[in-house]
């Protein structure tokens, strides 16, 4: 029974069915946007617009999407491959992507309407409030999430498991089709992962950088000249979330790419939780996105009262988007730490792993141990919005507690930070003795000051509520404590300074990104003591020096090294080269522009400007400083395009990378390139240290182990 | 190559002693803070002042290192071979773990000591406590019953005398801050926090100092809260003595006895105007203009058009979610003003024995708002 459904979801009209749902719902889409983008400017130049526009705007779409399902139906069977839009619906009709949005909307709209009727009942009506229309969305919601993973296949093996069926892991591309379909689909080699987070990662950052770019316009002069206050909210809360759903997709990215080859091993330990990480990010973004489009005012952090009582609905979604990203954290933590407990290859013992493997070790022993606060947080938000619990509104009897949401909170969240940085702070200890051709300087200090920050990092979360209204006793404990954080991070910059000291450094394109990546971390750290210590905090606290605090710590902690990474491996995934002018020129736009907007960010903090605000009083002066973060804001955004450009045409290059082009002992460099589908053709033994640059005889780091009798 | 290692120590650790000046003066000209206005914000940019000398000092060593090393440690053209083989050194290591360890012992005393003079509640019983009430989006503050128990949207001060603010929210989580005196502390609902400072200067010299005389310190709300959160906003007049302070209480206890100018006064003491404009701006604002309003046809989000009459206004301020004009939401306007204004009314009822009706104060204020 089992299998005859998953055999059907994979026949030919199962197909077609799929194709023509993305026919429909990607015209559907578009057309919504580009109507949106239309009334918009329509409205700001204040032309009349023909009474009847919106109506016609919605026959126009609805028409079209038929048109298109119709067409998708068609392309399904293959008939069209001779036309670009027959071939694009033909293998859309094939990727998991597009079968899992199916049962996400399938499954939303059933409950959605469902629980709507029931409210309809009039017994049932008279008890409950409005709430309950709340209620089917996050019901709604919250199955959807299952529709999607049934759908896209991430369950299938699982399913089978369940009703006694023997399942096989399947490896390599789809049979039968072009071997990049296996990037739209369930699979589950850790290296196809790690593309499919760094990829999603990428498109994600632009969204984000969009919006961010949307607001900074607005935000260019006092007054408000594109959006409502609302909207401006709506936009400022959703570049926040949809920023750090960006960097856990990338550091899922880099984490689950890297860790395994580091250590000598095939893959994850649990190859198919890996591809469920992966995957149910998918829901979980979708519902993210719906949100912004429902708007919501709480900004990223959705305190109650407010985010319980808000009248803008796309707070749910938040919640609930939220909190599904939470599973494919502790589901990735625990499989990295498995992976790297039990896969290491034959004589690497942890102080011989790549400084890498630690820092993965680090983020996710938070990431496995802090998200369940988070999830309780959101989920106590969501409860009391829809089924009337009451946790945080004092004005009840008994009285609920405000403040208890933050402390929940920010015990995650402020972690969450960490497991930002920290497998950042990895790559600069990785790239810099490659490029400074020494060994790193100290590296049992350098990963041991990673736990160290994983540690404290449990430590601090309350200098986020040092103005929040908690007992006075709690703000002297978490003041120190918080300046705590400064020692293991001063032992990393120490560290790099000990292993560029007396090197023999070269700078292309990932060299110029860790370097970078040093001068915006330390504007970032040292921007945060003055943050800790709580008689400076009462001015800062709420205002933009945070936003240049936090947005410094993270492009240095987590962007720069993360592009400085892409091209350092671009090589290693893909065999080709990347252009090494347009990586300069990405570098050499983004390093100066991102100094100008955190330090303009830090300035107007100073005089006065509070966060999350749509408009500002021209009386202090802010104008001149809120242009120039724009500018700069506009010149980061045109180099990341720099970089996509780059990366994505180079990739097409006839022309093969050399095989270490970078001259690194790393292991990942005894592969080929691209890695093959269990990474090292033969099992690899580890015989020395992994950063002996520069040493008299030279010593060899791993090598492929000799067959018997050699 | 040793003794080359020790004169590129040296040079590096002249410019960093160099550089940490250098910067000190850069960071103080480009971080500028706003006008210190508080006797505790005289202390808090003292220790400011401490972090921008140690930010200067841990700049300058880092970067200075850095592009030290790029100028003395970069691979030559042509040159082959790698780098100096060291894997570290014990000795550094320590020193740079212990040395910040002091460092943070160090401004964690401090901080701690400042901290405890700044949460200090010894002195309260000569100080002015004002209750300040914070909701969605507007400020009022309740001036002691010996001064007239005075209610205002403007927050009125004396120079040089202890404040101490009792803060409660009537809805969601809100924030006092006055940059100009360096404190700021979330205001909550259901629980009061506090908040102690002593101003030092008036408000007509803080917009000298500010380089603009017309400009207006206020109270700015810095915890995110809605629709109209960025013009959460209220005036500070911080006023030369306790003669005029008690002169500016007075003043505000006034009732005109014109209903107009009452209703105005209602208008902004009630925070009215934080949502509804009289000049038929729409920008920010979580409520219809109130220009031209009184006898203004209004359609409601249920279809049906109704009358802007006396018995429309009365209603929707006293219950604010049962007629919406379309366009706009339900539970955004506070719907506890019945209670408070009946509450004001009897209060003036019993101080001055005068039958006031605040409503019709704000219908025939209305009224004077034509297009």
């Amino acid at each position: 029974m089992v299998k005859a459904i998953v055999n059907f979801s994979h026949s030919k009209f199962a197909r077609s069915f799929y194709a023509a749902f993305a026919g429909a719902a990607l015209t559907w889409l578009l057309l919504s946007v580009a109507f949106l983008a239309l009334n918009w400017i329509v409205d700001l130049a204040d032309i009349a617009a023909p009474e009847n526009a919106v109506a016609l705007q919605g026959t126009v779409r609805l028409i079209l999407a038929v048109l298109m399902g119709i067409l998708g139906f068609i392309a399904g069977s293959g008939v069209l491959n001779g036309l670009w839009i027959g071939r694009f619906l033909y293998y859309a009709g094939r990727t998991a992507l597009v079968r899992g949005l199916f049962g996400q909307g399938l499954v939303f709209a059933i409950v959605y309407f469902l629980m709507r009727d029931v409210r309809t009942i009039p017994e049932i009506e008279s008890g409950v409030t409005q709430a309950s229309g709340e209620a089917a969305i996050v019901l709604g919601a919250l199955l959807s999430t299952f529709g999607f993973l049934w759908f896209s296949g991430v369950m299938t093996d699982w399913t089978l498991q369940m009703f006694g069926h023997h399942t096989e892991l399947k490896h390599g591309g789809p049979p039968g089709e072009p071997e990049w379909l296996r990037y739209f689909n369930i699979d589950v080699n850790h290296k196809v992962i790690g593309i499919q987070y760094g990829v999603t990662g990428i498109l994600v950052l632009l969204l984000g950088g969009a919006l961010a770019i949307l607001f900074r316009l607005e935000l260019a002069f006092p007054g408000m000249q594109l959006f409502s206050t609302d909207d401006y909210n709506t936009l400022f809360s959703a570049h926040g979330m949809i920023m750090i759903a960006a960097v856990f997709l990338g550091v899922g990215a880099l984490i689950n790419y890297l860790a395994p080859v580091m250590i000598g091993a095939a893959d994850m330990a649990f190859p198919r939780l890996n591809a469920f990480s992966y995957w149910i990010g998918v829901p979980a973004a979708v519902m993210l996105v719906g949100g912004m489009i429902l708007g919501w005012d709480t900004g990223w952090v959705g305190y109650p009262p407010h985010s319980s009582s808000t009248q803008m609905l796309g707070v749910v979604l938040f919640l609930m988007g939220f909190y599904m990203n939470g599973f494919a954290s502790i589901a990735s933590a625990i499989n990295l730490l498995v992976t790297v407990v039990t896969m290491r290859a034959k004589g690497m013992n942890y102080w011989r792993m790549p400084i890498f493997v630690w820092t993965a070790i680090a983020t996710s022993i938070m990431q496995f141990s802090a998200t369940q606060t988070v999830g309780v947080a959101l989920s106590m938000v969501l409860l009391q919005r829809t089924m009337g619990m009451n946790f945080f509104d004092p004005s009840t009897v008994p009285p609920g507690d405000p403040v208890l949401y933050q402390h929940l909170f920010w015990f995650y969240s402020h972690p969450a930070v960490y497991v930002w940085v920290v497998p950042g702070f990895g790559l600069i200890s990785e790239l810099l003795p490659v490029f400074a051709r020494k060994p790193l300087y100290g590296y049992k200090w350098v990963a041991m000051s990673s736990i160290g920050i994983a540690l404290v990092g449990f430590i601090v979360w309350a200098h986020h509520m040092f103005t929040a209204g908690m007992p006075d006793t709690l703000r002297y404990i978490f003041m120190v404590s918080t300046m705590f954080v400064g020692i293991p991070t001063g032992v990393k910059f120490f560290s790099w300074l000990g292993t560029i000291w007396g090197g023999k450094m070269i700078y292309p394109t990932p060299m110029l990104f860790i370097l970078g990546s040093i001068s915006v971390f330390l504007l970032g750290g040292l921007s945060g003591p003055i943050l800790a210590t709580i008689p400076t905090d009462l001015h800062l606290h709420d205002s933009y020096w945070v936003v240049g605090h936090f947005h410094a710590t993270i492009f240095g902690g987590f962007v720069f090294p993360f592009f400085g990474a892409l091209y350092y491996w671009y090589p290693k995934i893909t065999g080709r080269m990347y252009n090494e002018w347009l990586g300069k020129l990405h570098f050499w736009l983004m390093l100066p522009a991102f100094w100008v907007m955190s330090i303009g960010q830090m300035v107007v903090g100073l005089r006065g400007m509070r966060r999350r605000i749509a408009d500002y009083d021209p009386a202090l002066n802010l104008d001149f400083t809120h242009s120039l973060i724009t500018i700069a804001t506009l010149v980061i955004g045109w180099s990341v395009l720099i970089m996509i450009y780059n990366l994505w045409t180079s990739a097409r290059s006839k022309e093969l990378a050399p095989e270490n082009p970078w001259g690194s002992r790393s292991p990942e460099w005894l592969a080929p390139s691209p890695l093959p589908e269990f990474n090292y053709l033969s099992p690899i033994e580890i015989i020395g240290e992994p950063y002996e640059y520069g040493k008299d005889e030279e010593e060899i780091y791993a090598r492929p182990i000799p067959a018997i009798g050699d | 190559m040793k003794n080359g290692l020790a004169r590129h120590l040296t040079i590096a650790t002249v410019l960093t002693v160099l550089s940490t000046f250098g910067m000190y003066f850069v960071l103080k000209s480009l971080f500028a803070l706003p006008v210190q206005a508080t006797v505790e914000g005289a202390k808090i940019d003292r220790m400011f002042d401490g972090h921008w000398w140690v930010i200067s000092a841990l700049f300058s060593l880092i970067i200075v290192f850095m592009l030290y090393a790029i100028f003395a440690f970069s691979r030559k053209e042509g040159e082959e071979g790698e780098g100096m083989y060291m894997h570290g050194n014990m000795a550094l290591e320590v020193t740079w773990t212990v040395a910040p360890l002091i460092l943070v012992l160090a401004f964690g005393w401090w901080g701690s000591a400042l901290l405890s003079e700044l949460l200090d509640d010894s002195r309260d019983s000569e100080a002015i406590t004002i209750q300040v009430d914070a909701y969605k989006w507007a400020w009022r503050f309740k001036y002691p019953q010996e001064m007239g128990g005075v209610e205002t949207s403007t927050l009125y001060l004396p120079k040089d005398r202890l404040i101490v603010l009792e803060m409660e929210s009537q809805d969601v989580i809100h924030s006092f801050w006055i940059p100009e005196f360096r404190v700021k502390q979330d205001i909550l609902p259901g629980r009061k926090t506090y908040l102690r400072f002593t101003p030092s200067m008036t408000t007509q010299e803080i917009a000298d100092a500010h380089g603009d005389s017309s400009y207006q310190p206020q109270v700015r709300c810095a915890e995110i809260c809605g629709t109209s959160h960025a013009y959460m906003l209220a005036p500070v007049e911080v006023l030369t003595d306790q003669a005029a302070f008690d002169e500016a209480l007075f003043n505000a206890g006034q009732l005109s006895a014109d209903p107009v100018e009452r209703g105005e006064k209602w208008y902004v003491d009630y925070g009215c105007n934080s949502c509804h404009s009289m000049d038929g701006s729409l920008d920010g604002k979580a409520g219809p203009t109130w220009l031209g309003i009184y006898g203004r046809e209004e359609e409601l989000v249920d279809g049906s058009v109704v009358i802007a009459d006396d018995d429309y206004i009365r209603s929707s301020i006293y219950y604010p979610n049962e007629q919406i004009v379309a366009g706009y939401a339900p539970n955004i306007m506070p719907n506890n003003f019945e209670a408070q204004f009946l509450e004001q009314q009897q209060k003036i009822k019993n101080e001055i024995n005068q039958d006031i009706d605040i409503v019709s104060d704000l219908i025939e204020f209305m009224k004077t708002l034509e297009e």
